[in-house]
Formats: structure tokens, sequence, C-alpha cells
């Protein structure tokens, strides 16, 4: 469970409560069974959609995800939304866009120069 | 670099150039020198490192690749944190892709040059996002800070000049590789160079992660990006910058976004996320919780963050007025004494809201 | 040919020192007392008390002595009010974390002390006071006690193990206030591990966390 500000704002900490209560596993602990452990931790990263929870692999968040672990039915949480704003920015953004596998910058950096800064022959 | 004046993204802002000087100026006995990506993003509140891992991969190792080459590294490494469980295939695949091309690992592109990435799963720390603890954990060790001097850029990796850089740090070396210095200290003109990622919590009507030029006013990300408050709550105050940045309340919203104005009211850029907190906040409650937080991720080295913080936690739980005499000589020593930034700093926001909103703590 | 001596001020007084010293060793040999709790001169500094804050070079922030190195010209006041107000706050949370007053003859009461503090008013005495560490004695060695609420995490014994004796039997465990030393991570006694019972342990831990049995507690009973 994240008990990150983000979520914290978002709900105050209730849903590690209703965690904690419906696995019967108090926060920071582990079922006597040893199968089910309940972990609060710092932040999941799913600030934009909060409460965020994370069971095995799968980071859900958002309304239900509560209800969803509960039922060991999580599913992934949506990506955040993405925008650029500012005349001087291109319009895809220099760090949003899309990835680039070809590292154009690496090509022409190798192409004008040497490390450590000598100019190449 | 030093042209382009990149500020680290990480929170400390220091010139990414003038660290690479330090690192390319070594001369280490084995010719080896070392390339960490910091992807332990544990600020609550924070999903910029995260989206860059998982949607940028190539961008981040690109300028990995480019530092490097510029201080003659030949490993490198990326810390992920464990709480990132999609980030680790994504930057794993972008490795195998990058080796695939000739762009990772010995003779990259012809050029003579060698250097390959690996990508380093963390073990659970919030102060493990600062560098000696960052490494230390790389090497299998507790996750505890050290003292400075000797910084990893003269002795980090196993003794090896390290250069390491915050994840979105990295991100913007590849622009400024290929569009120079000037392209880039343009994308914001009159204000700190280059680009800023911000990020929006739950609160807000649009949350998202939002690629803004330096000196913009956080009324126009709040308002203007994030679309104000949901559900018609009123926004009664943001921190921006992660656990250690101040508390600025909505009455100071026209503030820019950037380093000078923002410490010009105790608050810090750090790295980029802005948590909005409603009309219904007790901010007595957010200061435990602040408290909290530090208590519970304090390494536990330097004796008054491993002591002072869960002091501080027990000061504000118990019910009633707070002694502010108290209160402000524990965050004294936790802002001259600690060892690193998470003691020294969890005291910025607590300082704001003892400015803002001391009826609300019950200071006495 | 040895490199230049610095020159340094401590308190008014100039001493000359090879360069690499720390101010802490400066002060010392300036005769200046500054008192520490992680610090042991056998070992490297560890920089985690924080008592052995000074001033230097009239700046605002005071500095960690055993960390910081000489600068020739470096002006080191170890009576700075802002360094000795810090770690004398410092000395008071470490009081205020343990469940008792730690005894007279240890090295944390001398240096509560020096501070003007009572080392034997007890954790309720300290200006901030909250949970003491639970009570938990070790006493499975054949020759050493861990009582580890007295342990403050100066990481003196372990450093004494893995850099005087070389034994690596102890560690640091835990983090934030639930840190601690420990010699398995499974709750196992270190005498379990590599340790070669050499006392260096016991030796520099400030607090009696760590001491050896006495040898009339391990005499048979009516022995004497």
């Amino acid at each position: 469970m994240c008990t990150g500000t983000a979520c914290w704002a978002a709900e105050r900490g209730a849903a590690l409560g209703t965690v904690a209560a419906g696995l019967g596993v108090a926060p920071a602990s582990i079922s006597d069974d040893g199968a089910t452990s309940l972990a609060p931790t710092v932040c999941l990263g799913l600030c934009h959609v909060g409460p965020a929870v994370r069971d095995g692999d799968v980071l859900d968040a958002g309304p239900g995800a509560v209800d969803r672990l509960l039922a060991g039915a999580c599913t992934r949480a949506p990506a955040p939304a993405t925008a650029v704003h500012g005349a001087a920015i291109p319009p895809d953004g220099v760090l949003l866009g899309a990835d680039d596998p070809a590292w154009p910058g690496l090509r022409h950096a190798l192409a004008i120069s040497a490390p450590n800064g000598c100019a190449r022959p | 670099m030093k042209d382009a004046d990149l500020k680290g993204r990480g929170g400390a802002a220091f010139p990414a150039g003038v660290k690479w000087g330090f690192v390319a100026g070594t001369t280490p006995a084995d010719g080896q020198r070392v390339v960490v990506a910091n992807g332990d993003e544990g600020d609550p509140g924070s999903y910029i490192d995260k989206h860059l891992m998982e949607r940028r991969p190539h961008l981040v190792l690109e300028g990995m690749a480019l530092a490097a080459f510029t201080v003659g590294a030949q490993r490198g490494f990326v810390f992920v944190r464990s709480e990132y469980p999609d980030s680790l295939p994504a930057l794993r695949r972008a490795v195998a892709e990058a080796r695939a091309a000739g762009l990772l690992g010995a003779n990259v592109l012809g050029s003579g040059l060698s250097f390959d990435i690996e990508i380093h799963e963390g073990a659970g720390s919030y102060v493990v996002g600062e560098e000696t603890a960052l490494l230390a954990s790389l090497r299998g060790l507790r996750g505890t800070v050290s003292a400075r001097p000797p910084f990893p850029a003269a002795r980090g990796w196993h003794g090896r000049p390290t250069l390491v850089h915050n994840i979105e740090t990295l991100a913007n070396v590849p622009f400024i590789a290929a569009h120079g210095a000037s392209a880039y200290r343009a994308l914001s003109p009159g204000a700190t160079p280059g680009t800023k990622l911000v990020c929006l919590n739950q609160r807000f009507v649009t949350p998202g992660l939002y690629e803004v030029s330096f000196g913009t006013s956080l009324r126009t990300i709040c308002d203007g990006l994030g679309g104000g408050l949901k559900d018609g709550h009123t926004l009664k105050a943001l921190q921006v910058g992660g656990p250690l940045g101040g508390i600025l309340p909505a009455s100071l919203l026209d503030t820019p976004l950037d380093f000078a104005p923002l410490a010009e009211h105790g608050c810090m850029v750090g790295h980029g996320s802005i948590v909005a907190f409603d009309e219904t906040t007790d901010m007595r409650a957010l200061a435990r919780h602040l408290m909290k937080f530090g208590a519970d991720e304090s390494c536990g080295k330097c004796f008054p963050c491993r002591v002072g913080l869960r002091r501080g936690e027990e000061l504000l739980d118990r019910p009633g007025p707070v002694d502010r005499a108290k209160l402000e000589a524990l965050l004294e020593t936790l802002e001259l004494g600690s060892l690193c930034a998470h003691g020294d700093g969890l005291p910025a926001p607590i300082r704001s809201l003892v400015e803002h909103f001391p009826h609300e703590l019950e200071l006495v | 040919m040895a490199p230049e001596p610095l020159t340094v001020i401590v308190d008014g007084i100039a001493v000359r020192v090879a360069p690499g010293t720390t101010l802490l060793e400066a002060a010392r040999a300036a005769g200046a007392e500054v008192p520490t709790l992680c610090f042991d001169d056998r070992l490297a500094p560890f920089g985690a008390c924080r008592v052995c804050l000074v001033g230097l070079d009239g700046g605002e922030r005071p500095v960690a002595s055993c960390t910081t190195l000489c600068c020739d010209g470096a002006v080191v006041d170890t009576r700075d009010p802002t360094a000795r107000r810090v770690a004398g706050a410092v000395v008071e949370l470490v009081l205020s974390e343990l469940p008792a007053a730690p005894a007279a003859h240890t090295e944390l009461a001398a240096v509560a002390r020096s501070f003007g503090l009572d080392p034997e008013a007890g954790p309720d005495a300290a200006r901030w006071t909250g949970a003491t560490h639970a009570r938990a004695l070790d006493d499975r060695h054949p020759y050493l006690v861990l009582q580890h609420e007295l342990c403050i995490s100066c990481g003196r014994c372990v450093r004494a193990c893995d850099e005087v004796q070389g034994a690596f039997a102890l560690t640091a465990t835990g983090r934030g206030f639930e840190a601690n030393v420990t010699a398995g991570l499974m709750g196992e006694s270190f005498q379990e591990f590599s340790c070669v019972s050499c006392g260096a342990c016991a030796d520099t831990c400030p607090t009696d966390a760590i001491t050896e049995h006495l040898l009339i507690d391990l005499a048979p009973k009516g022995a004497a």
C-alpha cells in the first residue's frame, strides 16, 4: 500500500486500514500462514490516480483499486496524461514524446568529436 | 555541457557540466570510470523518472552513453527502485535493443569506444536516492549515507571515479548533444536553461505529467494545466519538489517555477512533483505525516536524523499544543547536525507550516 | 619530499599539520577538547554522531570535525556557540533513546557531562522524549554480553571488528530509530560466526552495550 504524501492528500491514509481489515493482516506484518504480507511503502509513482496498491508486480490505483486488491483482481493503473507547455519548447517536448532507439544525439556527438573534448582529426 | 548549464534534476541542482569535468579530470589507476543513473525516485508525489524509464528508456540510456564517452567511463548502471516493477523490463529491453544496434558494448558504432550498462534493482529505501547510499546499495551493502568528501566523482563505485546523475538529468543530454547549448538554453528564455517535467497529484482535475519551461508560474501549471482542484475543492497549499521541499500556501501561487523564486519562500524545484492539499486538509496531520515519513525512512546512520525525526513525529503526535521552542530547536538540530539532505531537508516543510499555519499546528 | 605542511588556527592557536589531517586531529593537536561518540582513533572516521561539530572559518554552518580535512589557513572554533548548541542537542537526543541512564563510567556519560547535561537524569529529562529501545539481552557468548537497548548505532564495534581484528563478526542492522548491531540477521549469536573473542567491540563501546562477562560471574558458584 502506498502511504506517500500524494495518496495521503487523496484519502488521508484510510485505504491502509481498509486493506489491513480486509486481508486480516496488520500493516508491516505477515499473516500467520505466511501467505500474505502487507507492506506500507513510500510511493508507487501513481500519484495521478491514488490511492495506489501493488499486488505482486501489478500496480493498481484509483477508484476501486482497494476492492480489486482484496478480490485478488488488480488491474494495471492508467498512465498519466502528458502535455507540453511553453512557446519555446518543440510541440512534442524534449523529454516527453516518442522514444528514439537510434540515439541521434550520440551519433551526432561521435561524428564531430572524440572523448575528453579532443577534436577528431 | 558547461555552456548548456544543465542543472541536476535530482534536487541539488548542481551544474552537470562541472560534475562531468570533475570525473573526466580524475586519474584512476586502472583507467576505469563509472556512470550511474539514479532511478531511485522515492519522492512521494513524483512519477517523472518512472515515466522516463518506462516510456523513454532510450533517451536515458543515450544520455548515459554520451556522459560515459565524454568522461571516459566504460561501465554504467541504472539503479531502479524496487517499487517500479514496470521500469526494470522496459530498461532491460532498451539495453538489449541498443546492444543489438551496436550502440552499447565494445567499439560503439566503430568509434573504438566501449560502454555497457547493467540494470540494477533497489531494495526499498528512500534514502538510497542519496548518492553515497545508492553506491553502497549498488555494491550490496546496507543503504546508508557516507560523509562527503570523498565525492563519488573522486571515489565512487568500488573506489572508481563515478558520475552519478538523476534520470531526468541524463534525459536532457541527448537534446544538448544533437542541437547544441544555445538551442537548449532557448527552451526557457530568461530562466534556468532547459525544460522541466512536473507532475501533479490526484487532487487536480487533470493530473498528469507536464513538460514546461522554467519560469512558468505555478498558477499556470495548477490552474491551466491541472485545471484546478476536482469536485469543487479549493487549494490550501502545495508541496513542491518532494518531501524535503517547503510548502507554499495558495496565496503564493503566482510564484514562478524556478530555483531562486521558490527559494525566496523556503521552497525548491526539487524533483518537480507538485502535491496539492485541499481546504479540508488538517495541517497538523500533514506535519505529522511528513515527520513519520522522515522517521520511517531515516537510514539510521547519523544521530540527529536517527533519533530526532522520531522525536519530531512523537512531538506532533501527542494530542494538544506543541511547544514551539522545542520544535524549533529540534528542527535546527536536524538542519545543522544531519549528515545528508534527508535529516537536513525534512525541517523545510515543517518550517513552512510553522510560518503559514501556526494555529493549526497548535504552537504555544 | 614531504608535502608542505598546512597552518590551521584552532581557538586562536596556530598548529602546523600535514595535508590530509582532519579538523579533529588538528584541534586535538592544539590541545582543544572536542567531544566525540562515534570516533575512535584506531578506526577510520565515520561521521555519524555529529557530536564533534566545530565552527569553521566563521561560517554559519558547523562541520563535523572528524570527517572534514584541513585547508591551509583554516580557522577552527571548537567553542562555536551554534556547533555546541547543536551537538549538545544531539547528545540529549541520544540520552532520550536509552531506557535508563548510561553508567557513570561510560564515554557517553562523560560526553554528556562535557555539555553540561546530567547523564544520571534518565531519558525523561531530555527536552524531547518518546520511545526508548526495548531491552534485549544476548548473553549466549561465553565472554561477551550484548545489551541491545544500550546501542546508539555508533558503529564502533562493527568497525573495530572489521578494521582492527579483521573478523567481520558484527554488522549494523535495521534503519532509523530501529538501527542496532547484530551478529546475524536471523537472531544468531555472534560466536556462531567468525568471532575470535578478542573483545575489541567491548573495548570500544561507548555505552556498555557490549561488555565482557566478569570473570567473577563466570566462576562456579561457591568456588570463591
